[in-house]
């Protein structure tokens, strides 16, 4: 097991324990000229009215990645758990965004949300809908939700596998017994079937709020953080601190508290979660 | 199923240490051996022919029987700049057939974090690409960039490229040249011809008061004027205060050292003066200026999307070479209007310049492969390739916009565009891009750079 264990510590332990360490210099990345300068990075960050700002955004996308791609995925999932025909197709097709690399999605709705030649725009232009051609990615109000339309539709097939997965394992006597006792559909999903599926949420959950925690790729992508600092998360921060203004100690400070904001939180919820096991 | 899940670890563990342990650089064949494999060439040549040859070589500082093995890092990854560096290369080859030059593309968005990285490594790059001037300094203060002294002297450079001559030179440096540029770029506004003549412009702006009619011609006529962007993926916005600084202060190039030094205070009447233009200029960009980026920008002027825009020379090898337009017909330029008739005409401008690592200092192919650059036939294969402005004079130009734009800006004063060091630059672009779009005052503008600055004088303490 000792091998193991020295990976284990080479590849995961050394790098967290080495960026904790490096979150306590001033480290200009010039070099190594380091300095010993205690807790001052973290006090510097969370003074920092862009660290502000970018926590801001992060909470915005972690309440609307709650919302769009979890309630989506499950309602997918609720319409698969059917005898459709084409379920496997309609499966794939929901399941493929998660496939594309970001790199693409990203072009995909930075084309999209173009406001001159996008398609969007193009389509409501054509409905006559001019109002509500805006500036979809200019916009300092839209461009963040735009952005998360975007990691949405690349997301949502995820989670909705995770509940197909689930819907499955629920014993089909559990929700015929529920018709025979004269629940409606929507009373078989709020009584039944969502209580059943307290695992499956507990993984969507903690997987969505780890990803709306440090999301980077496509806002690297799509806007680079702009306009305007308006789609600018954490992580986005993290590395334009650390590899563009060159300032690792800053960036490591970064690096720590979004492991600790995604460890954390991830730790009590799952043991609250799986304390109170529901079974009928 | 466990063991073998731990022996397969094992094995990429042990795997990735011997990779490591593998990139070591070969040493450079000594010179005994490179006079014993010469030898023979020797002998094939004529006795007299070979006397002078050898009397030539030995005055050509770099003579063609140099062996070695350079490692070059460059920007240049794709299009005609990647084209052109790859002919130039090879030729390189050809004519230093003992030498193997390794050409190492980045991306320029990485660049900054992997040239500090790789100069500060045990391994570093013998030469490298990069913009002299506030980027380069950093690297120029600690001690990882060697001076170019004696290339300098060798290819008489300071005589040949005096224009370029001061952006080589660091503050706290003296009269050390670091950096050697490679071409010369210079910021002029480009327009379509098609948009212009559409809109019933015959004669491009001279003047402020011009500009701002054209502008608004442009836009009754249905064309939007021009575009900028926000943010580090765009047309840096401070390509626009370069030109009305250029156009209101007496000496832009001492209030950009200023700025460059961390000596400025931002509430300078001069800078105050220079940011009130954008105020004017607010109704002409284009809608979705800030979610643009610069290739979106230069590629909506071409499609006529925007009738003119603020761009380096360096466009002028995507117009004409990768988009086929033709100069004069589909485009044309104009230096930017006089706002203060009193104001003597400077300009700005950039360059890309190769640069030795300290490992390359000692390296003779590597000094011979940043002054092949230098020479005149290098420099017309490059620029006539890309349709770029040589670094030296004298250099025949085929391209009618270039050779323009030679003639237009010869003679001004020009100074190196606005640029500051990793980190500085993209938190001041941030806040003068807040005021460009008018979302704070002036007085806010300035109240945030003095602390941005402030914060950083104390960092570089």
């Amino acid at each position: 097991m000792i091998p193991a264990y020295a990976m284990i510590a080479l590849i995961i332990f050394f790098p967290i324990g080495f960026t904790v360490y490096a979150s306590l210099l001033r480290w200009r990345g010039e070099g190594f000229d380091m300095k010993f300068i205690g807790l001052q990075n973290y006090i510097d960050m969370f003074n920092d009215p862009r660290f502000l700002n970018s926590l801001y955004n992060n909470i915005i996308w972690i309440i609307l990645y709650l919302i769009l791609p979890m309630i989506g995925g499950f309602v997918l999932a609720l319409l698969l758990n059917t005898n459709l025909k084409g379920q496997t197709f309609f499966k794939v097709v929901f399941y493929l965004p998660g496939v594309i690399s970001f790199v693409v999605v990203g072009i995909i709705f930075s084309l999209i949300f173009n406001s001159s030649h996008g398609m969007l725009n193009e389509i409501l232009r054509a409905l006559h809908l001019d109002i509500l051609a805006k500036q979809w990615l200019g916009s300092r109000l839209l461009a963040l939700p735009s952005i998360i339309i975007a990691s949405s539709w690349q997301y949502v097939g995820f989670c909705m596998i995770l509940y197909l997965a689930g819907l499955q394992s629920i014993p089909m006597d559990v929700l015929e017994a529920a018709e025979v006792d004269g629940a409606k559909f929507h009373q078989k999903v709020f009584k039944v079937i969502i209580p059943l599926l307290k695992p499956v949420n507990v993984v969507v959950v903690m997987i969505t709020l780890i990803n709306s925690i440090r999301v980077f790729d496509l806002v690297y992508v799509i806007t680079h953080g702009g306009p305007f600092r308006a789609t600018e998360t954490i992580g986005f921060v993290m590395y334009d601190v650390s590899f563009r203004a060159l300032l690792w100690g800053e960036g490591s400070a970064y690096g720590v508290f979004i492991f600790l904001l995604t460890t954390i939180p991830s730790i009590i919820y799952v043991r609250h979660m799986l304390k109170t096991e529901v079974s009928y | 199923m466990k063991k073998t899940i731990v022996m397969m670890l094992i094995a990429i563990f042990a795997v990735s240490m011997l990779l490591m342990g593998v990139g070591c650089k070969k040493e450079a064949a000594p010179a005994e051996e490179v006079a014993e494999e010469a030898a023979p060439a020797e002998e094939v040549a004529e006795e007299a022919p070979a006397e002078e040859e050898a009397e030539a070589e030995a005055e050509e500082p770099f003579p063609s029987t140099i062996s070695g093995e350079v490692t070059f890092m460059s920007y240049w990854t794709g299009g005609v700049e990647a084209e052109a560096l790859d002919m130039i290369a090879k030729k390189f080859m050809e004519d230093y057939p003992n030498i193997e030059l390794t050409i190492i593309p980045k991306p320029g968005d990485e660049i900054y974090t992997v040239i500090q990285t790789n100069l500060a490594s045990s391994d570093p790059v013998d030469s490298f690409m990069f913009w002299p001037d506030a980027a380069l300094k950093p690297f120029v203060d600690q001690g990882l960039v060697a001076p170019l002294t004696d290339i300098y002297e060798a290819m008489n450079y300071d005589e040949i490229a005096p224009g370029v001559y001061n952006w080589a030179r660091f503050p706290g440096h003296g009269d050390t040249p670091y950096a050697l540029p490679i071409n010369k770029l210079v910021f002029a506004t480009f327009y379509n011809i098609h948009k212009f003549e559409e809109a019933g412009i015959e004669k491009v702006p001279e003047t402020w008061e011009e500009f701002l009619d054209v502008c608004q011609t442009l836009q009754d006529a249905g064309i939007v004027p021009t575009a900028r962007s926000a943010g580090t993926i765009g047309l840096p916005h401070w390509s626009w205060l370069d030109r009305f600084g250029t156009r209101t202060m007496d000496d832009y190039g001492s209030f950009l050292q200023s700025v460059k030094d961390l000596s400025i205070d931002w509430t300078d009447p001069r800078f105050t003066k220079a940011c009130s233009y954008w105020d004017e200029m607010l109704p002409y960009w284009h809608p979705d200026s800030t979610s643009l980026t610069y290739g979106d920008i230069y590629m909506m002027l071409a499609r006529g999307d925007i009738a003119m825009q603020t761009l380096g020379s360096w466009i002028i090898g995507s117009y004409e070479t990768e988009m086929g337009m033709v100069p004069f017909e589909d485009y044309d330029m104009f230096t930017f209007p006089i706002i203060d008739p009193d104001i003597p005409i400077q300009e700005t401008g950039n360059c890309n310049s190769a640069q030795l690592s300290m490992a390359g200092k000692d390296n003779i192919a590597a000094q011979a492969w940043i002054a092949y650059w230098m020479r005149p036939e290098t420099q017309e294969m490059y620029c006539n390739y890309t349709s770029n402005a040589p670094a030296i004079e004298g250099i025949k130009i085929d391209s009618p916009m270039i050779s323009k734009i030679s003639s237009v800006f010869a003679g001004r004063k020009l100074c190196y565009q606005f640029q500051l060091g990793a980190g500085l630059h993209d938190l001041v672009v941030a806040e003068v891009e807040k005021r460009s779009y008018g979302l704070i005052t002036q007085e806010k503008l300035a109240e945030n750079l003095n602390n941005i600055y402030a914060e950083w004088r104390e960092k570089e303490e």
